[in-house]
């Protein structure tokens, strides 16, 4: 019988190519490269900004000057030159389309290349989508339908220009400008992003979705997401990319905050393919990403992530368990393959009373890889009764990738109970043989062990993104998984 | 004009070693020194623990002779360390070397490993050369404001066993200052066994490294009790450095009132076919703090390696704290490594079960914990280091 051994799985990891990469050619927009005062007012003159916000651009970047770039995660990248990246590119037809029929149609093309044809979204899962291709968004579906329910749901700038007040009540307010490095730089040069507002009382029918794409190469993309979920509301929002092949590195800046209001409910749902580099390691896409959440009382957060892409991640979607009785919720597979590094994980910071957290993180490294997990639960004095579990696996695929648990623990209460533990293994032979005897072949069976090792974060996934997530894990680790 | 750093501050308050240190060593410490200042939050290793309280301290060198001192062993051969320095007038014991011509200039790449060659006050070598076991015990007795700076360096040669108990015990009220560098050398075939019992004065600043070097076949346990003490910092580095290795690490801690407990320990396994466990539980009373912060390093090639680590803590009261870091770093695939750390109360149900049984609430909660820190004790095969351990918990719940 033909063997399929580890090395060969090793070897055709190795040679896996990236499947989505290809570039739109639609002609894009651009100011000068760089960054000074004078960018930043013209981006914002560009998009017709209210004058508080140019300000609280410039006051970023007033503190943004004066930060320093952190180096305390565990990965290896050349820092990126801040002054040779293009901060704003939109497509530049700047008439908004009419109709879906007015679309240009090699943007409609690129959706369908990634599997998400408006039209079939439209017609099979009543997914609105809000399509982010190079910071302007293009087109945004069930918009009309949304705003019967009083749900506002668009893209970042639009809501500057519709709902000022809204925009700079929340902006700001979860990850402050003075936040970290990144932080600073995306509310400096931000360009565009999604704006969602679920109002009291109102359970959101269906999922909310954004695809970003970078495209113009040496395009560096700063997003910013709002999500506002008012009393007792409920919103699902699912975000997924994919990045066409570039040889240059793509700094990926983006920031997001979520608001849950009292007994709000907020899921967020991530799959991240940014391209990750050639088998070489030469280039990919650098995504440090500032992801944060504040619950008020009985709100709830969760927070799930699929992982596939990307040279190198750091990011750490995070909960404030402000509110009593308050809950968070992480979620996440992190694949690296080839010389992809992850520095990824979850904060949970416990302030109000009973109120409970769950982390459960998987790892798989393959190639050269490097896959870190860094957590960190606090416990603050006033959270009586607090509760965390946390359950952070690792698997192995070579003997040349890493895997790493950084986990912190901090308590300052002592009724609170804190839980966490790890595991670091490959894929067990015993495991494998059981399949094999039973007459399934090893590549089906590793594939078939893989994703019963994500299961329990694949199944927090809503359904039609569970089958891209899926498949995302096919392509990373495609010649395991089948 | 030049600021003086926090270092330079003690340095003028303690006086500097009698014993013949080596010129390369010495410059070595100096140069360290030189550019060195207290820790501080932003560095990782010391984020959870400021020692700026060491410059609150003053410092006097009467030479005090204890009558008695309380040994833990029966059998073991005893050298006593009063108030930092040899007790004079000892019995000599084979394998054991307290007067140099010159120190051993092994040192570390670390501030207070420094301090501790420059202002040295005592340097023991022990020599465990036998198959038949045998077993030494340091006490290091120690009263007032003195200083503790030790060097004591181990070496447990091919196919020996050895046990060593440091038994650090200061009177109740007394502020030392204790900076204790051990160097240990486990050789082919050996077996070591390590029990440190800290039980020092409620102002006391304990800060004690211990690099441990693993050559193969060999076997090392290290059980650290850190009873008492204003400040108590372990630092544990072991170097496992050939296969079939076993290294067993256990530590409990008994904290109250103002004590701060750091326990850093790091294994890392360079060599395939070894086999680590580490077992660390505490519980923590009044504005106590404790730190932990474990770490497992398994290299590339070093396949085949078991390790597991573990940390619990009880928190009994509103203001106390705990800092949990239990870390893995894993550069090997076949390897079956996992950690896992618990912070919690004692279980409301069993107190409640005990208490309808007629114990009162005080006896309940310390019959729990002792069960609680017994998992560690269990670990202790010393019939007579458990017992010590054990009464010692005892006291530290009736004071």
């Amino acid at each position: 019988m033909a063997q399929y051994t580890e090395n060969e799985l090793a070897k055709d990891l190795d040679n896996q190519d990236y499947k989505f990469g290809f570039v739109t050619d639609v002609e894009t927009e651009k100011v000068p490269k760089g960054l000074n005062e004078e960018i930043i007012r013209l981006i914002s003159a560009k998009k017709n900004e209210p004058e508080w916000l140019l300000d609280y651009r410039l006051k970023s970047f007033s503190i943004w000057q004066k930060m320093t770039e952190p180096n305390w995660a565990h990965v290896k990248y050349e820092k990126p030159d801040f002054q040779n990246i293009t901060y704003y590119a939109a497509p530049k037809q700047t008439k908004k389309y009419e109709s879906w029929e007015d679309v240009d149609p090699e943007m409609k093309e690129t959706m369908s290349k990634l599997g998400i044809s408006l039209e079939e979204q439209k017609r099979l899962t009543g997914v609105a989508v809000d399509f982010v291709m190079d910071s302007v968004s293009v087109a945004t579906s069930f918009k009309s339908k949304l705003k019967e329910l009083g749900i506002i749901f668009c893209s970042f700038s639009d809501a500057v220009q519709e709902y000022p007040e809204l925009v700079r009540e929340h902006m700001g307010t979860v990850v402050p400008n003075t936040d970290n490095f990144y932080a600073a730089l995306n509310a400096a040069v931000f360009t565009d992003g999604s704006f969602c507002y679920i109002p009291k009382g109102v359970r959101c029918p269906m999922e909310l979705s954004t695809y970003f794409r970078i495209n113009a190469g040496g395009t560096g993309q700063f997003e910013r997401t709002l999500v506002v979920a008012d009393e007792g509301s409920y919103v699902s929002y699912l975000e997924g990319c994919t990045a066409p092949q570039r040889d240059e590195n793509q700094l990926h800046a983006a920031v997001v905050e979520l608001k849950a209001m009292k007994d709000a409910e907020i899921k967020y749902s991530t799959v991240q393919n940014w391209y990750p580099g050639d088998e070489n390691g030469v280039g990919g896409v650098f995504n440090f990403v500032t992801k944060r959440g504040i619950c008020e009382t009985n709100a709830k957060i969760s927070w799930t992530q699929v992982e596939t892409g990307s040279a190198v991640t750091w990011k750490y979607p995070s909960c404030i368990l402000k509110g009593d009785g308050s809950v968070g919720e992480f979620y996440s597979v992190a694949v690296t393959n080839n010389h992809q590094q992850a520095d990824t994980g979850t904060k949970m910071i416990h302030l109000g009373k009973r109120t409970k957290s769950t982390i459960i993180s998987k790892g798989i490294s393959a190639g050269d890889s490097e896959n870190s997990y860094r957590g960190l639960v606090q416990i603050q004095k006033n959270a009586h009764g607090a509760r965390n579990f946390s359950q952070c696996d690792s698997l192995l695929m070579t003997d040349h990738c890493g895997a790493h648990t950084f986990p912190y623990i901090e308590c300052k209460n002592p009724s609170a109970q804190i839980e966490h533990e790890a595991t670091t293994s490959k894929i067990g032979e015993d495991q494998l043989f059981y399949c094999m005897q039973r007459g399934i072949s090893e590549e089906k069976a590793i594939s078939l062990i893989v994703n019963g090792y994500c299961k329990e974060v694949l199944n927090q996934l809503p359904m039609e993104f569970a089958v891209e997530a899926q498949k995302l894990l096919a392509i990373s680790l495609e010649g395991s998984v089948g | 004009m030049l600021t003086q750093s926090k270092f330079d501050i003690l340095r003028e308050k303690l006086s500097p070693s009698i014993l013949p240190i080596s010129n390369e060593a010495r410059e070595k410490a100096e140069a360290i020194l030189e550019t060195a200042d207290f820790p501080t939050r932003r560095n990782e290793r010391w984020k959870y623990t400021s020692v700026n309280g060491i410059n609150k301290l003053t410092f006097d060198e009467s030479i005090d002779d204890f009558d008695s001192f309380n040994p833990i062993s029966a059998n073991a051969e005893k050298l006593i360390i009063s108030n930092g320095f040899i007790k004079k007038d000892q019995k000599q014991i084979k394998g054991v070397k307290t007067s140099w011509d010159e120190l051993p200039t092994k040192s570390a790449d670390d501030a207070f490993d420094a301090l501790n060659i420059l202002y040295c006050t005592a340097a023991i070598e022990i020599e465990f050369d036998s198959k038949i076991h045998r077993e030494i015990e340091l006490i290091f007795i120690n009263n007032d404001n003195s200083v503790l700076f030790p060097r004591i360096f181990v070496k447990c040669n091919k196919e020996s066993k050895g046990t060593l108990i440091l038994n650090f015990q200061g009177s109740e009220e007394s502020s030392c200052f204790t900076n204790v560098s051990t160097y240990i050398d486990v050789e082919e075939n050996s077996h070591l066994n390590v029990h440190k019992i800290q039980k020092n004065g409620i102002g006391t600043f304990d800060l004690q490294r211990e690099y441990v070097n693993q050559a193969k076949n060999s076997s090392f346990s290290i059980n650290t009790f850190s009873l008492s003490g204003r400040l108590t910092r372990n630092e544990l580095n072991i170097l496992v450095n050939g296969s079939n290795c076993e290294t067993f690490m256990n530590g409990a801690y008994t904290l109250k009132g103002k004590s701060h407990c750091d326990n850093h320990t790091t294994v890392d396994h360079k060599v395939a076919h070894c086999f680590s466990k580490e077992l660390y539980k505490g519980v923590i009373d009044d504005t106590a703090t404790n730190v932990f912060n474990g770490k497992v390093f398994v290299r590339k090639d070093a396949q085949k390696i078991n390790a597991f680590q573990s940390n619990a803590n009880i928190l009994l009261s509103e203001t106390g704290s705990v800092n949990s870091k239990p870390e893995l770093e894993i550069y090997a695939d076949d390897v079956k490594c996992s950690h896992g750390s618990t912070t919690g109360q004692l279980d409301e149900e069993a107190v409640f079960y005990l208490r309808s049984r007629g114990l009162s609430e005080k006896a309940a909660k310390e019959l729990l914990v002792k069960a609680f820190l017994g998992e560690v004790l269990e670990e202790v095969e010393h019939a007579e280091v458990r017992s010590y351990v054990e009464n010692q918990i005892e006291k530290h719940f009736s004071a």
